[in-house]
């Protein structure tokens, strides 16, 4: 059950020892060079986790579990050193500095990072389900995983 | 049974000249005439595709320019734009019920029900309907339903915001927005009632088209428009019922408790108890009628476009056969295609690669009729009339839209453009403005046959034509790439996303061109109703059209005929026929109508 007191959040069962090692976490890390498999499912409407820059999809839908998976072949780091991701990045944080000046909302500069993004009608808040993604190399993806806390860890013991 | 029906229509041609005595109500309002219901039709699309429209253009302004304050949304949402404000809900139910008008009220009622009422009687030589009774209670649940959706606006929740797929669990669960309240109650009874209207239209123009064709008109005599609405009318009944039973289980979880399509859901704090059912099962039941319907609009279209353009041509329609080859593979393939919409909804990937294939076998029929009519125009006498340029527009875009099927139907393709801008270009293109151009041309070359010798004014329909030709690519075109940047549909605004931002511009590009094109439809309204009433009265015959529904009196009676019906001695199609010597078939007259006999030294063509 979801216990946002007990930061239960996904709504685990926490007498499943199957749930106690997995790791929630708000932002996606992938090694890269590996393949990942994402299995997705969804607890309340249809949804689809749409990574536009890795060109995958797959819906997220309630009483299955759905599968994609590819493998990242370049970090975060490396794609911001593109060039058509640098001029992608100059042209909207000129579009952001401009809003800025004119005291508009959305005018924070902005840093190319990979996203995660919903793709499937799911109400009002549609437009703003959203993830980061960072791929970074092996080390750095097994030294942020030893950072996370498992949910056993996390959660809250009972009052 | 065909001889049968003749001959009971002939003795009905007979004792014609009694006096049917008929009030203003059983001429205008509860008619059995099917040139009345065909303009009943036609008023009730208009009026509905005003109303879609009109909130295709307010959703495009909030995503031109996001969260700016509008007059205009305040007066027309009131407090669903508090400020003058969009509501991200209300966002939502604009694109929900613009899909839903538009395909359904519009492009299937409004463009099918209208033409296919008025030509097949007028154009097989039939003295009315097979039913004229159902005929009229077809309209009037037609008109039913769509008095329901346009209540549905109103309700207090506001009307259904799940998408035009209306997909559960979202449309099925109130708690998960406020549209899949009493909104979406109305929306799934409109809908039935639509369902039901459009089966006993479907059920008479078979029956009619089979039964109650005059002397000499064989099926391979029939016009082209009649092939497609006869077509049309059988995949309607084929697909529609599945649409009913999908709605009817979707009513069953929102109302009873059932669990077709709907499993293991925790939403706002609360485990709901349904158990064992499939999102899945919901998407399949809604394509297997959804894909067909894109083919329920489209070929009313292709059928008029063939009329009007071998007419305009002053030729004759190329390969015949091959067009009714090609509408009829369509209407088959059409009905084994619908797992392309699921690429990604967690259907086996195997069924993929099975529906890529028979969705890629689409562009073989579907090319043949594009390069027809190609090969229709080519060396034509053109007469650039309005109906001829919209279906010229409407090949342009057929074109256009369909080749980036080809990109969509792949599965592997598919994932990285599914549900975004690039979509809604292509089906906008491919479907929505290629009928709307079918529904334009059919209503400036059939407007003389509606109202009684009355003619459109030409040049207010060339500006028609051309700002709503160069407006719709102006929308459309740039869209696909806002798509292929990765922009989803159906988000209230982009500004969550810092990678969109440059395309804001675009967006600004797109909806003025729609909002132009908006005006320009209102150059149709007002030249569509002046014409009704002062429009110039032209000859009987206007284009030099062969078809038997010109041969028919301009005033309208009961009955189309006076006297007997003409029968038909060769096909639709003798434009520009010659003599061996070059001569016209019938001197100085460029064309031979269906109802004239093959002449002692004519050579009658097998087509």
């Amino acid at each position: 059950m979801i216990d946002i007191n007990r930061a239960n959040v996904l709504g685990l069962d926490e007498a499943d020892p199957n749930a106690a090692d997995d790791k929630i976490v708000k932002e996606l890390h992938l090694p890269k060079g590996r393949k990942v498999i994402f299995k997705m499912r969804s607890q309340d409407v249809l949804h689809s986790a749409y990574m536009p820059h890795f060109r995958a999809q797959m819906n997220c839908v309630p009483g299955m579990i759905t599968e994609f998976s590819f493998t990242p072949t370049v970090t975060t780091e490396e794609m911001r050193l593109r060039p058509e991701i640098i001029e992608h990045v100059k042209r909207t944080n000129e579009i952001r500095a401009e809003r800025a000046a004119n005291d508009e909302p959305n005018s924070d500069p902005w840093e190319f990072d990979y996203v995660l993004l919903c793709n499937k009608i799911c109400g009002k808040s549609h437009y703003n389900m959203q993830m980061k993604i960072i791929v970074e190399e092996e080390e750095d993806y097994q030294e942020w995983l030893s950072t996370q806390k498992s949910f056993a860890e996390s959660v809250q013991p009972q009052q | 049974m065909s001889a049968t029906a003749n001959a009971h229509a002939e003795d009905h041609a007979h004792d014609h000249e009694h006096h049917h005595k008929e009030t203003f109500i059983t001429k205008y309002i509860f008619s059995q005439d099917h040139k009345m219901i065909a303009k009943q039709y036609l008023i009730t699309g208009l009026i509905m595709g005003f109303v879609g429209i009109a909130m295709s253009l307010l959703f495009r302004m909030q995503l031109a320019w996001p969260g700016r304050e509008f007059p205009i949304f305040e007066a027309v949402l009131g407090k669903w734009a508090p400020g003058g404000v969009m509501d991200a809900d209300i966002y939502l139910a604009l694109v929900t019920i613009h899909g839903t008008i538009m395909v359904f009220f519009v492009l299937t009622a409004g463009l099918s029900g209208t033409f296919s009422n008025l030509l097949i009687p007028l154009q097989i030589g039939a003295r009315d309907m097979a039913s004229g009774f159902l005929n009229m209670v077809s309209y009037w649940l037609f008109f039913l339903s769509s008095v329901i959706m346009v209540i549905s606006l109103f309700v207090e929740a506001g009307p259904a915001a799940a998408g035009w797929t209306i997909y559960p669990p979202l449309s099925a669960l109130p708690m998960a927005q406020p549209g899949s309240g009493m909104g979406m109650t109305l929306w799934l009874v409109s809908m039935t009632i639509f369902i039901a209207s459009s089966l006993l239209g479907s059920l008479n123009y078979i029956v009619t088209v089979i039964n109650l064709r005059t002397k000499g008109m064989s099926m391979t005599r029939l016009p082209l428009t009649i092939w497609a609405f006869f077509v049309t009318a059988i995949i309607g009944v084929i697909s529609f019922p599945v649409l009913l039973s999908a709605g009817l289980l979707l009513l069953m979880d929102r109302s009873f408790g059932t669990s077709f399509f709907l499993s293991d859901i925790f939403i706002q704090g609360e485990v709901l108890h349904y158990q064992g059912g499939s999102p899945v099962l919901y998407e399949h039941l809604f394509w297997f009628l959804g894909h067909p319907e894109v083919y329920i609009v489209l070929l009313p279209a292709l059928g008029i476009t063939s009329e009007v353009m071998s007419t305009n041509a002053r030729k004759p329609i190329f390969g015949y056969r091959a067009m009714v080859a090609s509408i009829i593979a369509i209407a088959f393939l059409s009905t084994i295609v619908w797992g392309h919409h699921m690429f990604i909804s967690g259907m086996n990937p195997f069924l993929g690669s099975v529906f890529t294939f028979t969705t890629l076998l689409i562009a073989i029929p579907s090319a043949v009729k594009a390069f027809n009519y190609i090969t229709t125009l080519w060396k034509g006498n053109l007469q650039l009339n309005p109906a001829m340029l919209f279906s010229i527009g409407l090949v342009s875009t057929f074109i256009t839209g369909g080749l980036t099927g080809i990109i969509l139907g792949d599965s592997t393709l598919d994932i990285n453009v599914h549900d975004t801008y690039f979509v809604v270009a292509h089906f906008h293109l491919v479907m929505g403005i290629s009928a709307l151009y079918g529904l334009f041309a059919g209503v400036y070359h059939w407007f003389p046959k509606m109202f009684e010798g009355k003619m459109m004014n030409k040049n207010l329909g060339y500006v028609h034509f051309w700002v709503t030709a160069i407006c719709a690519y102006g929308v459309f075109f740039p869209m696909h790439f806002v798509g292929m940047a990765g922009v989803p549909r159906r988000y209230y605004e982009n500004t969550a996303f810092p990678m969109f931002d440059q395309l804001t511009d675009v967006q600004i590009v797109m909806t003025v061109f729609a909002l132009i094109a908006g005006a320009a439809q209102l150059v149709f309204v007002y030249n569509f109703i002046s014409s009704i009433f002062y429009g110039k009265k032209g000859p009987q015959n206007p284009w030099g059209s062969n078809t038997l529904e010109w041969t028919a009196p301009q005033k309208h009676i009961h009955g189309n005929w006076e006297g007997e019906i003409p029968h038909v001695y060769r096909w639709a199609y003798d434009y520009s026929k010659t003599y061996e010597n070059g001569e016209y078939i019938i001197e100085g007259q460029d064309f031979v109508p269906q109802n004239t006999p093959i002449q002692p030294d004519e050579e009658e063509l097998n087509h």
